[in-house]
């Protein structure tokens, strides 16, 4: 599913990032945001939520987060 | 006489401050700074 | 010896970098990009090998062939050779740190790995084993705190010693990665396994990431897009309280009153023997004028001081991200929030660092935009029309600022309306660093710094701007001196009461203030240094010296202008186009003089038609009546609208052509 609909708290395993943007998937993967990796909603805003990925919170928008298939 | 050396001196500070202010502008030296990190340049990420 | 610094953006590598080195050259920028390249020696005290010269290569998260940042690191290292490369890296992140470390390792050139934020380490529960680490990698770690200047010397040592010997990479992957991008992206998934595995080996954490901490909670409600609004406001309103209504004005005055004891102190000296027009130039408009401006300093520095704290404590990523979901409905993206914060410093690295917009057009329009938050340079305007006509309120500041932002909001809703909406799908995503208590000393040292510019800039291009008018209001046009009371014979009063006639609509139609607002454009303090020498005012901090008596004042009779007006006019100079060096800056990003003649032609209407509404509808509520000029006003601003009506009506009948075919 995507992580728009995920719960938070609990941690998932990255399946794929569907975007057609390479640019943005490459900027990701250094990241460590890349199929394989851990992610935890740690706080939903709707518009934006904040996410646990390699040990560092990041912001994403929902667009991104629509993005994101665990 | 006191007027000339006062107009001299000034005249001295305003050619310097231009000098400055075209050798700055081939440099490329912006008038501003980074509010983070405090320095000259900006890398801000 | 030459020693390259790399690492990943906010692991404290720009701290490194300050704390190692002494003097900084500043040789342009990188190829291809506008970071710039910045080098220096490593100071003395550090170690007893001299001329150790440190390059500082621009934050990265990974070393790829492909983006012209990421390459960089690569060619530098290839072409110029470094004897050591020293990684800095996050103690509190390692697997994302790791990730180019490994790619370092590859390079051939010996690293030193300088493991920063040591103190959060211990902080955290979490636990490294370096020894395992370094052999596993096989480079030397050095623990160091960039922020408290440890374990630099040893760092150095380090360096000295590996200089010269080989490097064996960590990571080696089974593919070419340089053949083309599937095969190295199938290395770089190898690489971060092997990190990972690596990390899982070596660092134990007692608190899991993934789970909720005290932060998050703050975050909840900062970070919250209804709830964090109102903290945002707060926060600024105190800010700018302190800044400018107590701690700031505080200071100021005993600045002023050096000044003004200096003022007396040449006016003694040059007594009677100098020609009156050189006591005025002298002592009106050097001392005067660049002493007005001046005076301003400490409120300057001390908002500086606590803006940087606020950065230092990691709230301003927050802010971003409140901002964002407002800014994407008019056709922002949240990325656009950075060259807005930069721009309250200076507009002109704020609009340059719109590059890493990546939309055009959201990063043209934010390019015009942004010059619409007050910078550094306007904060002295605002302090005056606060100090003089509203008793120092914070709230004139903090109006200011959220005009600015509410402007760029519009401004961005009628670009789009303009030009259509053709953005693609923007992401947006933002790390949002762990809170920490800010450190006053990295704040003191950016205040210093910037005050540094400060009185740069007056002594300077303020100065030379105060020269040129007081001589341009001394003399009349066939060079004969100007008499008491017949100023308005003056070149300058010539020049400018022309403009002063299209202000009058505005309440401010006198040509000193005209005046005061052309040469706004060549630095925006100048509106002040032009006003103190204009009406020979030579401080405006000192209270007692202008007795302010609540209505009608001795400012207003000196400026002529009642507190309306006065509202008016610092809107008009704080939203109309901004300094020469800014609109320099802006063309280069915009790259069309279409573009570049709409942005001055929005702007300079912009803050005509704020001045007008606020002018004459500010008239009517405190008089009963309108101000002067209320028709010609209005036929002004019924052109700027009229305009961009007429530009988005354009828009929308060529869109539905292209439709309706």
């Amino acid at each position: 599913m995507v992580l728009s609909k995920a719960k938070k708290h609990v941690t998932y395993t990255i399946q794929d990032i569907e975007t057609s943007d390479e640019a943005m998937k490459d900027f990701l993967f250094s990241l460590g945001c890349h199929a394989g990796q851990a992610i935890t909603i740690i706080s939903n805003f709707g518009s934006n939520m904040v996410v646990n990925i390699n040990d560092a919170r990041y912001s994403i928008d929902l667009e991104l987060a629509k993005a994101i298939i665990v | 006489m006191v007027d000339y050396i006062i107009g001299g001196v000034l005249i001295v500070i305003v050619v310097l401050i231009v000098r400055k202010l075209i050798l700055d502008k081939k440099r490329g030296i912006s008038c501003g700074s980074c509010p983070s990190t405090g320095g000259n340049h900006c890398d801000c990420e | 010896m030459r020693i390259a610094l790399a690492g990943n953006p906010n692991s404290g590598k720009t701290t490194l970098f300050n704390a190692l080195t002494g003097s900084i050259e500043h040789v342009g920028n990188w190829p291809g990009v506008t970071v710039a390249r910045k080098e220096g020696f490593v100071k003395k005290q550090l170690s007893i090998h001299q001329n150790i010269r440190i390059v500082d290569l621009p934050g990265t998260y990974s070393m790829s062939p492909f983006t012209n940042e990421e390459r960089i690191t690569k060619d530098y290292v290839q072409q110029e050779h470094p004897d050591v490369i020293i990684n800095i890296i996050d103690a509190s992140n390692l697997s994302r740190s790791l990730f180019f470390t490994t790619q370092l390792l590859s390079l051939g050139v010996p690293v030193v790995i300088a493991l920063n934020k040591w103190d959060l380490v211990t902080k955290k529960a979490i636990n490294i084993d370096m020894t395992h680490l370094s052999k596993d990698l096989g480079c030397p770690i050095v623990e160091v705190s960039a922020l408290r200047q440890d374990g630099l010397k040893k760092l150095l040592e380090t360096c000295v010693d590996r200089k010269g010997s080989t490097q064996e990479p960590a990571f080696i992957g089974h593919t070419d990665a340089t053949l083309n991008k599937e095969a190295w992206l199938e290395e770089e998934k190898e690489r971060s396994v092997f990190v990972s595995n690596l990390v899982k080996h070596v660092e134990k954490r007692s608190i899991d990431s993934h789970k909720l901490n005290q932060h998050d909670a703050i975050d909840r409600i900062v970070a919250h897009p209804y709830f964090g609004i109102p903290i945002f406001i707060v926060i600024l309103y105190g800010v700018f309280s302190i800044s400018q209504a107590t701690l700031g004005p505080f200071l100021a005055d005993y600045l002023v009153g050096w000044i003004d004891l200096f003022y007396a102190f040449v006016a003694n000296l040059m007594g009677t023997q100098v020609s009156p027009f050189l006591q005025a130039l002298v002592l009106d408009g050097v001392i005067g004028g660049v002493g007005a401006i001046v005076g301003f300093l400490p409120l300057i520095m001390v908002l500086f001081f606590m803006l940087a704290l606020l950065e230092d404590s990691g709230y301003m990523a927050r802010v971003a991200l409140i901002m964002d979901p407002y800014l994407k409905k008019v056709g922002l993206s949240g990325r656009s929030i950075i060259p807005m914060v930069i721009s309250t410093g200076c507009a002109i690295p704020g609009i340059m660092s719109t590059r890493t917009i990546r939309d055009d057009r959201q990063r043209k329009t934010t390019a015009m935009l942004t010059s619409f938050m007050p910078c550094g340079a306007k904060l002295p305007v605002i302090a005056l029309f606060a100090g003089v006509f509203f008793q120092d309120a914070a709230w004139v500041g903090t109006l200011m600022y959220f005009m600015g932002i509410l402007i760029i909001f519009f401004g961005a809703i009628v670009i789009r309306k303009i030009n259509g909406d053709t953005s693609k799908a923007s992401y947006f995503i933002m790390e949002l660093p762990e809170y920490r208590f800010p450190s006053f000393k990295r704040a003191f040292i950016a205040m210093i710094s910037q005050g540094k510019q400060f009185v740069i800039k007056a002594v300077t291009i303020i100065l030379l701007s105060n020269i040129l008018v007081q001589i341009m209001q001394t003399f009349s046009w066939n060079l004969q001196l100007v008499e008491e009371g017949a100023e308005a014979t003056s070149i300058l009063a010539s020049i400018a009461t022309p403009l002063a006639f299209i202000l009058v609509p505005l309440g401010f139609g006198l040509w000193q203030l005209a005046a005061a607002a052309i040469t706004g454009f060549i630095a925006k303090e100048n509106v002040v240094g032009t006003l103190a020498v204009v009406f020979g005012i030579t401080n405006f901090i000192d209270l007692e010296a202008l007795e302010v008596v609540a209505g009608t004042t001795e400012i207003s009779s000196i400026m002529g202008i009642t507190t309306v007006a006065a509202l008016a006019y610092l809107v008009f100079n704080l939203f109309t186009p901004p300094c020469f060096a800014a609109i320099g800056a802006m063309n280069a990003e915009l790259e069309s003089k279409k573009w570049l003649y709409g942005a001055i032609g929005f702007q300079l209407g912009m803050g005509y038609t704020l001045a007008y509404f606020i002018y004459q509808i500010g008239t009517l509520i405190t008089t009963g009546q309108f101000g002067s000029g209320l028709i010609l006003g209005f036929l002004i601003v019924l052109v700027y609208i009229g305009s961009i009506v007429y530009l988005i009506k354009r828009n929308d009948q060529s869109r539905m052509t292209l439709q309706g075919a």
